[in-house]
């Protein structure tokens, strides 16, 4: 009876952990100055990545379930606008699309993006992912226009400059990286140490008019369990306009801001 | 094969001369004599030197003037030549002596000297003479001390400091004749030295500049200490620290960045809106006053590297890096058997693991963060098949680099590459041991278990419901519990120059930069083509490789 006692007290256990594992990895501050740049964009049904063959016939290209590493594409339908086609694409020596695309209006308050059929996508227009730029050009630009963009969080990561060149994007977190740090490779006979926790702190996006100076706004949202650059990396401009954050690890849900000089 | 390093050519703007207690004859703005004194004249030079020689930190490498403080051990360990060249070009001198017209009989035989001193040490004279006149060596060269010469600092994360060196000529009066007055034209002076160029140290996957290892001069820094409670790259650092190698270890790439965004951090470096977060190579580069490097690769640095090495070959003369050699260290470049695994895994196929799904489950509990990441994104592109594709695309690295200088666009030929490897199945067993993976407990599971070092390559096929399952080809591979020994040789054909493949076993896995590679412990990273000698000491070895890239460094001049 002991021993059934002590197993279910350990199934417990080791589900709670499970679950507690299982939560949002990024869990954003959307308070009222938030919601007048930003709102959040879903993908009700997710992303489906389809079973793509080698050119044997026989053999499958082995390709993770689609997450937060892998990219979007963006097209738009007809004329430039609010409305965004959307589809998930894994990049390797070929690019590998999701199944599904959806189209979604980034002017929309409810957020909840539409799927639509492979038909629309190939009909659409095709507009830039703005990522980075070279780093050493940016910092001299940055630098030439005269202001101290300061980061609330403690460590920098990558700026975010918008093409028209009108806002920047200071990425920074405050927090720990967790206990365990380092290479996950293997390392020593036992784990160093045990980390059930794992990274967690605060993300946070200073937005700057480059022109003035001045800010317009810090976006706050809590991590856990994830490295904040790879939430950082992952970040960038729809056309000159729109700035997009991820907010889960499956890409179902993300944070669109309008940023762009035009604001 | 030895060609000098210039650091500061001759006729450049930075050593224009101070006229000392000389009286200007009247000649002075003659275009064949821009600089004359007379009789015990003194000209003094101010010549900047902004190459650092070394590691270059103030305090520990260098004094605050840029003075060598180990000399011995850098110029022992072939970071620096023994002596600097002076140069002095006193061509105008013999016309001066001769009347002005080339060629013309000399009016006398003048012969004098010229004392010189560096820095407020006498390093020798030279004679003039008349003799020389038509058509005679003008150049004058001396031998410098090494430690007399004052280099450029370090500044990390910013231009080195350059070493103000003073050069004074001191004509002497005792030898002037009659019929030719000490008077002298020197328009320039130059120092030469053969240098080791800055060693740019890349990390691999699911890394940072901590894999390198905190024992660097400056423990809160450069390669990042902390990050790691064991440190696997020490023995590597301390290998270039003890040597005095000038080396850089900040380059920093995103954990799980794929080959083509390691490139493009390689190339143009990540910035923050007030700081770099990473140097390009470039910038590393031009940390110690140069335009050219070496790269040493860990794991998936190599594909980093190989991705950015095409880049910068595209790259305009002015923009582009002067490679002179690449090592990788356990480089993926048929790709890892590892990632075949966990991308398996990630697809779906969760049978892949077979019992190591257990190791899987217990990791997932304990070190979630960690064990996500080692399943990571940086994976996807790390597949024996994927991997193969990007051999397709970069089939060989460039044979050469073209960059500019002052002297216009200088090409490097036939820079050399390497690669290393390692086994960590030091017993032959077949499979890796605590002893010799050493991996955590779930790897460890998932290695054993799993019996990883006999995989080469993991193929997908789905069942008639379409669920995926993994069917590993089950080859015997020495491997590193990362990387399989075949994988890390790089041989493509067509290279030019050095191609020597390094193979030997390890004394630990993957994550462990020992070098077999290029430092410590019993090394075995002996170029295939020489034989190792029996009981070599690994210091001996140490010298060899540094040599080698000291060769290297002085096929092409700065």
């Amino acid at each position: 009876m002991k021993l059934l006692r002590s197993v279910l007290v350990l199934a417990l256990f080791l589900f709670a952990l499970d679950a507690a594992n299982a939560a949002d990895v990024v869990n954003l501050d959307l308070n009222a100055t938030a919601r007048e740049y930003c709102r959040v964009l879903r993908f009700p049904a997710g992303w489906k990545m389809p079973i793509y063959f080698e050119p044997d016939g026989f053999h499958v290209v082995p390709l993770s379930k689609f997450a937060l590493s892998d990219d979007f594409e963006f097209r738009v339908p007809g004329l430039q606008g609010t409305k965004f086609l959307v589809r998930g694409v894994e990049k390797l020596s070929s690019k590998y699309y999701t199944s599904n695309i959806y189209e979604a209006d980034f002017a929309d308050p409810s957020g909840a993006a539409q799927p639509v059929g492979e038909e629309q996508w190939n009909s659409g227009t095709p507009v830039p992912w703005h990522v980075r730029e070279q780093a050493r050009d940016l910092l001299t630009k940055i630098k030439s226009l005269g202001f101290a963009f300061k980061p609330t969080g403690r460590d920098e990561s990558e700026v975010r400059l918008s093409p028209d060149s009108g806002a920047i994007i200071v990425q920074s977190y405050s927090g720990t990286l967790g206990r365990c740090g380092g290479d996950d490779i293997p390392l020593g006979v036992f784990p160093t140490c045990i980390d059930i926790r794992g990274p967690h702190g605060k993300l946070f996006f200073d937005v700057y008019n480059t022109e003035t100076g001045r800010k317009l706004i810090t976006l706050t949202a809590k991590f856990s369990r994830i490295f904040p650059n790879e939430v950082f990396s992952r970040t960038g401009f729809v056309t000159e306009r729109y700035f997009l954050i991820p907010l889960d690890e499956k890409r179902e849900k993300c944070l669109i801001c309008e940023f762009g000089r035009s604001r | 094969m030895l060609v000098v390093v210039v650091l500061c050519a001759c006729g450049i703007a930075s050593a224009q001369p101070v006229l000392g207690n000389c009286v200007d004859n009247g000649w002075g703005n003659s275009s064949m004599c821009p600089f004359i004194y007379e009789l015990n004249g003194t000209v003094t030079y101010t010549l900047n030197i902004n190459r650092v020689v070394g590691p270059g930190i103030v305090n520990v490498d260098v004094s605050p003037t840029g003075q060598l403080l180990n000399p011995a051990t850098l110029i022992a360990n072939g970071v620096v030549s023994d002596h600097v060249v002076l140069k002095v070009n006193a061509s105008n001198l013999v016309l001066e002596a001769c009347g002005y017209i080339p060629g013309s009989p000399c009016i006398s035989d003048p012969s004098y000297t010229h004392d010189v001193y560096v820095n407020g040490h006498y390093e020798g004279h030279y004679e003039s003479t008349c003799a020389t006149c038509p058509s005679g060596n003008l150049d004058h060269f001396i031998n410098v001390p090494v430690a007399d010469v004052y280099f450029a600092i370090r500044n990390p994360g910013g231009a080195p400091t350059p070493g103000i060196n003073t050069i004074v000529i001191v004509c002497n009066p005792q030898q002037v004749h009659s019929s030719c007055e000490c008077n002298d034209g020197i328009p320039a002076v130059g120092l030469e030295v053969t240098a080791m160029y800055p060693i740019v140290l890349v990390h691999g996957w699911n890394s940072g500049p901590w894999a390198w290892g905190p024992e660097t001069p400056d423990p809160s820094g450069p390669c990042g200490a902390g990050q790691l409670s064991t440190d696997h790259g020490r023995t590597f650092i301390n290998t270039l620290v003890a040597a005095g190698a000038p080396f850089y270890c900040s380059i920093s790439i995103d954990r799980q960045a794929s080959t083509d965004e390691g490139a493009s951090a390689l190339l143009v470096g990540r910035v923050s809106g007030r700081k770099v977060l990473s140097e390009s190579i470039a910038q590393a580069a031009a940390e110690f006053g140069s335009r050219h490097a070496h790269i040493v690769t860990h794991s998936k640095g190599g594909l980093f590297t190989r991705a950015f090495l095409d880049e910068n070959a595209r790259q305009d003369p002015g923009a582009q890096v002067g490679i002179v050699s690449v090592t990788t260290i356990d480089a993926p470049h048929h790709g890892s058997v590892l990632s075949d695994v966990v991308v398996a895994y990630n697809s779906g196929a969760h049978d892949v693991l077979g019992l190591g799904n257990i190791g899987y489950f217990f990791g997932h509990l304990f070190t979630p963060t960690k064990l996500k990441n080692a399943f990571g994104a940086g994976n996807r592109d790390m597949t024996v098949a994927e991997v193969s594709a990007f051999n397709v695309d970069h089939p060989a690295p460039p044979s050469q680099y073209r960059v500019s200088t002052s002297d216009g666009v200088l090409t490097i030929l036939n820079p050399a590459y390497f690669s290393t490897s390692g086994d960590a199945d030091l017993d032959h067993s077949g499979s890796l041991g605590i002893d010799e993976a050493a991996p955590y407990l779930w790897l460890e599971a998932l290695f054993r278990w799993n019996q990883l070092r006999r995989v080469s390559e993991v193929t997908l096929t789905p069942d008639a419901q379409g669920k995926l399952h993994a069917t590993p080809t089950m080859l015997l591979q020495a491997n590193d519990a990362g990387v399989t020994v075949q994988s890390a040789r790089y041989n493509p054909p067509g290279i030019m120059g050095f191609n020597e493949i390094v193979t030997g076993p390890h004394l630990a896995n993957h994550a462990t930069i020992l070098c077999s590679e290029v430092g410590a412990v019993p090394m075995y990273c002996y170029p295939s083509s020489s034989p190792m000698p029996a009981g070599a000491a690994s210091d001996v070895l140490i010298s060899i490789r540094l040599a080698e890239l000291t060769l290297l460094e002085t096929l092409s001049p700065q």
